[in-house]
């Protein structure tokens, strides 16, 4: 029945138009990003390899292009705030539409509905960065090509590439279930995408602040946005060059950070707790019509 | 005796002081078309979802085929076919086939070919690719109905199933459910439209403030009813007074130019209005039907 369950969440939320729209404005913004900055900065008739300064060159070349999406995609980022918009409508919309009474009155078990709406979700979140990543990852290799007049396809490690989407989608994990909850609990889209959004907020902005003032440095490495910081600074070993070494933190910088091991657990966690609050409350809900 | 398909006992359920259903006990059997009325905020949708596992009962219990149903055990509910709530739960950004579809998925031996079948059984062939968000709200109705029998349920319970259709629209679902129940299929249907019931349900159930008020097959229901007199007079104070002396007479009601009268024939009442110098101007009667026993069940109390 899991499986079922999945095929039918799977396709809802690929047949949504608001999950393409998310998933061509993050491909069109690397697109603006990369292309159009490279654009700005170059001089008419001048070749666009001698007009693009060198910091500029670093940064829409391979493989620090591919190190930069991999961190833009990411939960706690540009990509997050999309994700969190897809899971508050995804999951808040199902009870304005009284959706969730087709599956519950067939006999539907409610933990295996919501396991296969995060099934689903988590595949959204995965395509949400590997999407741009093929998008972006292609308009900067075209770019390579064109400022350094060749694209050497040996200074990416594709394997430490794969360990980087899944590092993406760690730190995707507890923004992810922290709106999934708040969605299920206020049965609201905007009380599901505010909260996202405002644990976004508060956890990266003021909490790391508060924490600070009363002189609780080490509770703020175990914030998700200070986890998330330690696994991405992993993505260094993507570049197969000198750059790994000049990308990678100092010690000094690398002990403000949680150990990555203990940061993908750290955020594993977080999801956990969030997700056993959503499921324990939708068993509880009242679901009338 | 033919089998017990759904059975609720003593059910109850309160929100806060409200108590929306209280002491709800029913009987559903096999093949039947099972009426349940009661006028708006009677508990109907509330009984309903406590049935197919949506809502906790405060106290009490719901059976379905011989099944205990609560919201953490719903298994009995994979043979029934439900549609519930002032409006059907569909998805508004899919066409009318996709919604099928996208149900069609929790049945492996559903084909496409019964899809198409379904559609067509709701009249809906012509609008399958139009999304379900432009329908309007008796083709939204018709394609619920669609959903809730396209795995051919053992046990269908539709909530107000033709709210929002015209005329021509409820006779086919009329039609549709008389020829789904000749099949054996059991089905409770909750309305306020009386005629409806009336025409289509073997046995029936009235509720009022979440309590059964009445329950037995229409004829039995309509039975109970004594039929009733009403006469257009000049001065129906005077007639009602004439009237009173009638030892056949339960009840006198005058209201504006008429007086309404159960317990005696028409016969005997001309004659008390003649006798006693009143000349009726108009007479009237009728005979007990499921509407005005509904109307009498559910009236406030002052």
């Amino acid at each position: 029945m899991l499986g079922n369950l999945f095929d039918i969440e799977k396709t809802k939320l690929f047949k949504r138009l608001m999950f393409w729209v998310e998933m061509g404005l993050l491909c069109g913004l690397f697109l603006l990003y990369y292309v159009g900055g490279v654009v700005a900065s170059s001089h008419p008739g001048v070749p666009i390899s001698s007009s693009t300064s060198p910091s500029l060159t670093l940064l829409v070349t391979w493989p620090r292009s591919l190190i930069e999406i991999l961190t833009l995609v990411s939960g706690n980022n540009l990509g997050g705030i999309g994700l969190m918009v897809l899971v508050a409508v995804v999951v808040a919309q199902e009870y304005q539409w009284n959706t969730i009474s087709l599956w519950l009155s067939r006999g539907t078990p409610r933990p295996l509905l919501l396991a296969a709406r995060l099934g689903a979700l988590l595949l959204a979140a995965l395509l949400l960065i590997v999407g741009p990543l093929i998008v972006g990852g292609t308009a900067t290799a075209i770019l390579t090509l064109l400022i350094q007049g060749k694209l050497d396809l040996n200074v990416v490690n594709y394997g430490q590439l794969a360990l980087g989407v899944t590092r993406s989608m760690i730190i995707a994990l507890p923004y992810l279930t922290f709106t999934f909850m708040m969605a299920t609990l206020t049965r609201s889209v905007a009380g599901g995408m505010g909260a996202g959004i405002g644990f976004l907020f508060v956890t990266e902005g003021v909490l790391p602040l508060l924490l600070l003032s009363v002189g609780a440095d080490k509770a703020v490495m175990y914030l998700p946005g200070m986890l998330a910081k330690s696994l991405l600074q992993l993505n260094a070993a993507i570049a197969n060059t000198s750059l790994a070494a000049i990308l990678t933190p100092e010690a000094g910088q690398a002990s403000a950070l949680a150990d990555p091991t203990v940061a993908a657990i750290g955020l594993v966690l977080y999801a956990v707790i969030f997700l056993g609050i959503a499921f324990y409350q939708f068993q509880r809900q009242d679901l009338s019509a | 005796m033919k089998e017990l398909v759904l059975k609720t006992e003593n059910l109850k359920k309160y929100f806060g002081h409200i108590h929306a259903v209280e002491n709800l006990s029913l009987e559903v059997r096999r093949g039947e078309i099972f009426g349940f009325l009661g006028p708006n905020g009677a508990g109907k949708t509330t009984a309903i979802s406590m049935m197919l596992g949506l809502l906790y009962p405060t106290s009490g219990t719901v059976e379905v085929f011989g099944q205990r149903v609560t919201p953490q055990h719903s298994q009995a509910l994979s043979r029934v076919g439900a549609l519930v709530g002032a409006t059907p739960a569909l998805f508004p950004f899919l066409s009318a086939r996709n919604n099928l579809e996208l149900v069609a998925k929790m049945y492996p031996d559903v084909t496409r070919q019964r899809v198409d079948e379904t559609l067509a059984l709701v009249r809906l062939e012509q609008d399958a690719n139009r999304p379900a968000g432009q329908f309007s709200t008796g083709m939204k109705q018709r394609l619920g109905l669609a959903m809730a029998m396209i795995h051919k349920p053992d046990l269908l319970i539709l909530d107000e199933p033709t709210n929002g259709m015209d005329p021509a629209g409820m006779r086919d679902v009329r039609s549709l459910l008389r020829t789904l129940a000749d099949s054996g299929i059991t089905i409770v249907i909750s309305s306020h439209l009386l005629h409806e019931i009336e025409l289509i349900c073997d046995r029936v159930a009235v509720v009022k403030a979440g309590r059964l008020v009445a329950q037995g097959t229409v004829q039995e229901l309509v039975g109970q009813q004594t039929a009733s007199v009403k006469v257009r007079v000049e001065v129906p104070a005077a007639a009602a007074a004439a009237l009173a002396d009638l030892r056949q007479v339960k009840n006198i009601d005058a209201n504006g130019a008429y007086v309404t009268v159960q317990g005696a024939t028409s016969q005997q009442i001309i004659a008390q209005l003649v006798a006693k110098g009143i000349i009726p101007l108009e007479v009237t009667t009728s005979e007990g039907d499921l509407e005005s026993l509904f109307l009498e069940m559910t009236a406030e109390t002052p």
